[in-house]
């Protein structure tokens, strides 16, 4: 049985570590806000491109079906291109372990799929060159001997823009020049600040939905300058940016708040813990006490 | 009718209100938006946009694209920056 001091050494320690996740959830809910409003501020932006696509896409002056290479979808996909958004810092639940561990599932269905060969080539399985974001993939694809084409780290809300420029302008090398034939982003999408939800998000070739915009009011015939697939040329790459900004924003987002679900979480437990821990601490004390009254009462009545 | 401007970047609504007329730099060249113009979707390419309301207002924007309409013009630009005061005068 512990003694009455180790007992009172774990209750100090205890309340030492409420005191860090209590911190922490603070911080990470200060954080939280902080990131839901760049996302809420990066909407209007969204649906206007998305909208000005979507009625580009159904037509209009510009003259039906749209056609840009990066809107093609590749009748065989052999080779993908996978980008794994996940954070720098642990310590929030298991926002990056879920993503991580669904990705691997993913790899392994991807490498089961056999592409048929073209011409006399054998059918192969598909390739995946991954890129990964943030030191949690990096620690985890590292440990399982998986190999990574390129790692980033330190993406913070300073640099977001950087980045997204460069992996979009990546991509949309790599999709044209037929090194790769789709591109898919792992990410957590945030869906409110108590659930994360770990997904695959197809990203090229990108997908318009035309129909959408049918219910969007009288159609209006707009003029466009330059014409038709001219204008797709400078729309889509920025539609594409867009996409990634958002998974970035979310990541960021969801990070903060599953830390603080997390730390919340923790210091209720510190406070349970330190609950029952004074309470075994008092009993203890008084049963230490009871001894002693004890040996003072047998004692004097052996006199 | 005036016009409703708005200038939007991923990061925030930069401007949004009522004006007169707006220019911008079009890809294929400095262009007007003046009330009742025919609906337009259009690339921009880096340079400068005034606002003709009051006050005149000038961004220095990035690329991005413009959509005009009879009543409104939004224009999302990847960048967006204010220029202060006298810069306009010989703009």
């Amino acid at each position: 049985m512990a003694t009455l001091r180790d007992i009172r050494t774990r209750i100090t320690s205890v309340k030492s570590t409420k005191q860090i996740t209590n911190a922490m959830k603070m911080v990470s809910a200060a954080k939280l806000r902080r990131a839901t409003e760049a996302a809420v501020s990066a909407r209007p932006w969204q649906t206007t491109l998305t909208a000005t696509l979507q009625r580009i896409a159904g037509g209009g002056s510009g003259g039906g079906e749209v056609q840009h290479p990066l809107l093609e979808a590749r009748a065989q996909v052999r080779n993908v291109l996978l980008v794994v958004i996940s954070t720098d810092r642990g310590l929030c639940g298991g926002f990056n372990g879920t993503l991580l561990r669904q990705t691997e599932t993913w790899l392994k269905t991807q490498r089961n799929t056999s592409v048929p060969g073209t011409g006399h080539n054998e059918a192969q399985p598909r390739n995946v060159r991954i890129h990964t974001y943030g030191k949690k993939a990096r620690d985890f694809f590292k440990a399982r001997g998986i190999p990574v084409a390129e790692v980033r780290i330190d993406v913070s809300s300073v640099n977001f823009q950087d980045e997204v420029q460069a992996l979009a302008a990546e991509m949309v090398r790599g999709f044209t020049s037929g090194e790769y034939d789709e591109c898919v982003v792992a990410y957590n999408e945030f869906k409110n600040t108590i659930s994360q939800v770990p997904t695959f998000a197809r990203v090229l070739p990108l997908s318009i939905d035309a129909s959408a915009s049918a219910h969007t009011g009288p159609a209006v015939d707009y003029v466009y300058e330059p014409k038709g697939s001219a204008i797709l040329e400078t729309l889509l790459p920025l539609y594409l940016r867009t996409l990634l900004l958002q998974t970035f924003l979310e990541t960021g987002a969801g990070e903060q708040a599953a830390r603080m679900t997390a730390m919340d979480n923790a210091t209720r437990n510190a406070t349970d813990l330190i609950k029952s821990l004074t309470l075994d601490y008092n009993r203890g004390r008084q049963a230490a006490i009871t001894k002693e009254l004890i040996e003072i009462v047998s004692g004097a009545e052996a006199l | 009718m005036p016009l409703t401007v708005r200038i939007v970047t991923p990061r925030k609504i930069v401007f949004e209100g009522i004006a007169d007329g707006v220019q911008a730099p079009g890809e294929l060249g400095e262009f007007g938006v003046l009330p009742s113009h025919i609906p337009l979707v259009t690339t921009l390419k880096p340079g400068t946009v005034v606002v003709h309301g009051n006050p005149r207002r000038a961004f220095k924007v990035g690329t991005g694209f413009a959509e005009a309409g009879p009543d409104r013009v939004t224009l999302l630009v990847e960048t967006c920056e204010e220029v202060e005061g006298n810069a306009l005068t010989h703009g």
